[in-house]
């Protein structure tokens, strides 16, 4: 290669290079910003969450949901198969919110359980039709 | 004697392209529809999100198709940086507003699908600002051609806002593992099986095939339009444009 094409060969891998660098340091730093939501592990490790607004985000236990009487919202368990949180809710829930699947719902701490202001249901990555077996299920037993 | 480098003349290229841009657009739209119908009407509805999974046949295309097309230009740009080859200038410069429909189609089309599965239309999640990101890159590359009045200048400050931001890519790809997102994680480019049903799958792999034949055949006549309004005073150009004159 001729020299004035090497020297941009160079120059273009050396500025990818620290932009790059740059880039992953920023996005490390940013890290706990970046991260939509904490999982119940987290969320009871960094107590400094006490006082304002968080993300959750887990799974729903299977048979923890309770609905309240006089409307008074519901109760349910999230879990990331570590600890276990309860999450008190009162307000319009998605169409994909189910026991044993993905939730991430924001909120804040209130006498030991979680009053949250917004539930999301998070989706998982499969696709199948009615009536087949779960191919996942079967791999895990 | 034929050599595959003689397509990176401008004249050679113009002449030999021809039809393939009109093939190819035609194509890809006849497979788009046959999917988009087919997945639309003929595949069975999702266990868990019933008949919204459907959405999947229009986002899927369209976000890789805003990914491949950035690669595609980030290739272009690298080539015209290093060697100075005018095509791939014309290149980088065509496929960008395709790059940006096709990112705010699956921007938009994701948004769709969010607000009655996730219940939110958005989420500042590291998938979703990672792509918003990449359409912010593609308007800003084209209000950059636009802003410097020398071509050549423009071309070499484009190369490297495109070089810069194909960073953005492996960020959008990973984002989902990387981080806790709302986003689900990858059906098929994850390393396993993929975790959709064959007669789910077939259909979206069509829509694939679809998405890339249409990108190529709008490019490539974009491509064709940009060499004769860049490149009007060339003798070669005057001739064929005589020529269309003539015959109408």
């Amino acid at each position: 290669m001729e020299s004035h094409r090497k020297r941009r060969v160079i120059t273009l891998i050396a500025v990818m290079l620290i932009c790059g660098l740059g880039g992953a340091m920023l996005l490390m730093a940013l890290r706990s910003h970046i991260e939509l939501y904490l999982t119940p592990t987290q969320l009871l490790a960094q107590q400094s969450h006490l006082n304002h607004t968080f993300r959750l985000g887990g799974f729903v236990v299977m048979d923890s949901v309770q609905v309240l009487p006089n409307q008074n919202g519901i109760v349910f368990q999230v879990s990331d198969l570590k600890h276990e949180v309860k999450v008190h809710y009162k307000g319009i829930l998605p169409a994909l919110f189910k026991p044993g699947k993905g939730v991430v719902l924001s909120g804040m701490w209130y006498h030991g359980q979680v009053e949250a202001s917004e539930v999301l249901a998070k989706h998982d990555e499969n696709y199948r039709p009615p009536g087949l077996i779960d191919p996942s299920k079967i791999k895990s037993r | 004697m034929k050599q595959w480098y003689q397509w990176m003349a401008l004249e050679y290229f113009f002449k030999r392209s021809a039809p393939y841009g009109a093939y190819c657009l035609i194509g890809g739209m006849i497979v788009m529809v046959t999917a988009v119908l087919w997945g639309g009407f003929l595949t069975p509805p999702d266990v868990q999100q019933g008949e919204a999974y459907r959405m999947i046949y229009m986002h899927v295309p369209c976000a890789a198709g805003g990914m491949v097309v950035y690669a595609g230009i980030s290739i272009a740009a690298l080539i015209h940086w290093v060697w100075r080859i005018k095509l791939a200038d014309v290149c980088m410069t065509a496929f960008v507003p395709v790059g940006a429909v096709l990112t705010a189609l699956a921007l938009g089309s994701g948004s769709i699908w969010g607000r009655p599965m996730w219940g939110a239309w958005w989420v500042w999640d590291a998938r979703l600002t990672s792509c918003l990101i990449l359409l912010c890159l593609y308007l800003g590359l084209m209000a950059l051609r636009q802003s410097i009045s020398d071509g050549t200048q423009a071309a070499r400050v484009c190369a490297w806002v495109t070089l810069i931001g194909a960073l953005d890519l492996p960020i959008i790809h990973y984002s989902v593992n990387w981080w806790n997102t709302l986003h689900q994680p990858a059906t098929m480019l994850a390393f396993k099986a993929p975790s959709i049903d064959a007669s789910m799958l077939w259909p979206l792999l069509l829509s694939l095939f679809g998405m890339a034949l249409w990108c190529i055949g709008l490019g490539l006549i974009r491509m064709r339009t940009l060499i004769i309004m860049r490149y009007r005073h060339l003798s070669w150009v005057q001739r064929y444009l005589g020529g269309i004159d003539a015959a109408c």
